[in-house]
């Protein structure tokens, strides 16, 4: 039973941190119905941008952080304006705009900053001891920083001017330009602050999962895999299905063979997929 | 205050407005009638920068607003109630009104009664009738000179309608400038002040309501007398 509620545990850090993952590219999805493949990779070049922020500015995790989520909406901001704000409209050059981005980018890493595995802040902390359990002091850190996190994004979506902006233009963007609102810049600030989040979540597991180019393929298939689940657009979606995939996975791997239990969370997900197409919160007609 | 110089206007190859020229002076109420087809949508999508014309100029207050993108075309004075009541249905009704802007010269729920009880609802859940109303008011928050209805009775039941017309003509009488598009037109010519028949995107008869309802053509084709 103990090993049991570990894993439960360790599970729910673990979906906090996979929640917070996936929450950029849920909302680029569920405002601009922009499915930005070069997410992980714009995921990955944020992690980057707090370690050379640290490494060279000399800074230490938080102001690295703050730096990464600024560069990193300004960087989305470009993008938006000069990449997939030209291809609005057109889903088939938007997802190879995407695609061929995330190769750029990913081939650029490599080149510029090699593959070696890097850490952002301090990942020899000693475990915590939490009455008859043990987690990981970066892992807990992570866990909670997401969970809070998650928690902002959801108040500033839900209970600010600028959210119900973003939700008006999601729900219906021609009748927003109609009362004056202009769809681009919002595009432009959603899609900033989309690749800025995606940063902030790199950021905050570095310590758990280290940092090389190569972090983009798992950044892209978990936030994928939590969006579908969760449901496209979906911010308590992406918690809910965070959490799910988080606690699936690490019973998995506690009480499976070590081959099989990658598997079963894909299972989860296309059982869902058979049963609810549409994911667990997901709207039906966003799926037209 | 709004002025159409010459505009025409093709939609997918075809010359869907021609040549069309009209005058809405500050304080008028004036209909746009037609039967389907006649352009009238259209031409309240030029007014509206929903589409540029392909010729032609638009004015507000002798400003020109050719070819404006939608959301400059509000902010410059102009707002538009589309035709088929869209809102923000996942948004509550306050959240609506909050982001279509707070109009202080109006009072959005001394016009439209029923609202009030819903303002806590998600607008996806109110009726036909109220959701013509929400988008009503929303184009009133956005504070315009110009206020444009694009076929406010359209499917509609008739006791709504009249609380519809009945509310436009309230909005009149307060002196907005105001453009509606009607296919009911012995409606629209009893509460407008002037009106511009179109025909095939044409402009074919304009002038004062009661003289257009008065017009033989308009009788038959129109008024089905």
């Amino acid at each position: 039973m103990q090993l049991f509620l570990q894993q439960i545990i360790n599970g729910l850090l673990l979906g906090g941190m996979f929640a917070l993952m996936s929450i950029g590219l849920s909302m680029v999805f569920g405002i601009m119905k922009t499915v930005n493949f070069a997410y992980g990779a714009l995921y990955m070049v944020g992690g980057y941008a707090a370690y050379w922020s640290a490494e060279l500015l000399g800074l230490s995790l938080l102001p690295a952080l703050i730096c990464a989520f600024l560069i990193m909406f300004a960087v989305g901001a470009v993008i938006e304006i000069i990449g997939f704000g030209q291809f609005r409209g057109n889903d088939d050059a938007s997802l190879i705009f995407g695609l061929g981005l995330s190769l750029v980018l990913k081939g650029g890493a490599v080149l510029a900053w090699g593959s070696q595995n890097r850490f952002i802040g301090d990942n020899s902390a000693p475990a915590i001891e939490l009455g008859p359990f043990i987690v990981p002091y970066a892992r807990m850190t992570a866990g909670i920083a997401s969970l809070a996190l998650i928690g902002l994004i959801y108040l500033l979506i839900a209970r600010t001017g600028l959210g119900r902006t973003f939700r008006a233009v999601a729900d219906n963007a021609e009748r927003a330009q109609l009362l004056g609102i202009d769809p681009r810049l919002i595009n432009v600030a959603v899609f900033g602050f989309g690749t800025a989040i995606a940063a902030v979540a790199c950021v905050l597991l570095t310590p758990v999962y280290s940092l090389s180019p190569a972090v983009d393929d798992t950044a892209l298939f978990t936030a994928f895999t939590v969006v579908i689940l969760g449901g496209l657009g979906s911010i308590a979606g992406c918690l809910v299905a965070g959490l799910i995939l988080g606690v699936i996975y690490t019973l998995s791997f506690a009480y499976l063979i070590s081959n099989v239990a990658p598997i079963v969370p894909l299972l989860v997900l296309i059982l869902t997929l058979i049963l609810r197409p549409q994911g667990l919160f997901g709207q039906k007609e966003r799926l037209a | 205050m709004l002025v159409v110089e010459n505009v025409s206007s093709r939609f997918a190859g075809a010359l869907k407005i021609d040549d069309v020229s009209m005058q809405v002076g500050e304080g008028e109420f004036v209909s746009i009638l037609g039967a389907n087809g006649a352009g009238k949508t259209s031409l309240l999508g030029l007014i509206t920068g929903r589409y540029a014309p392909s010729s032609g100029r638009i004015l507000l207050e002798g400003k020109e607003i050719t070819g404006w993108p939608a959301h400059r075309v509000v902010r410059a004075g102009i707002a538009l109630a589309p035709q088929n009541h869209p809102i923000f249905t996942s948004l509550t009704v306050d959240e609506n009104l909050a982001v279509g802007g707070t109009n202080p010269d109006i009072d959005v729920f001394a016009l439209f009664p029923n609202l009030e009880r819903y303002r806590k609802a998600l607008a996806g859940r109110l009726s036909g009738g109220e959701r013509q109303m929400l988008s009503m008011a929303l184009a009133l928050g956005a504070r315009p000179r110009v206020v444009v209805f694009d076929e406010p009775s359209s499917g509609l039941a008739p006791k709504i309608i009249a609380q519809v017309f009945e509310a436009i003509r309230r909005l009149a009488d307060t002196g907005m400038t105001i453009v509606m598009v009607e296919q009911n037109a012995s409606q629209a010519l009893r509460i407008s002040d002037r009106a511009y028949v179109l025909e095939h995107g044409r402009v074919v008869l304009h002038g004062a309501s009661a003289e257009i309802s008065e017009n033989d053509h308009v009788r038959q084709a129109y008024l089905g007398v």
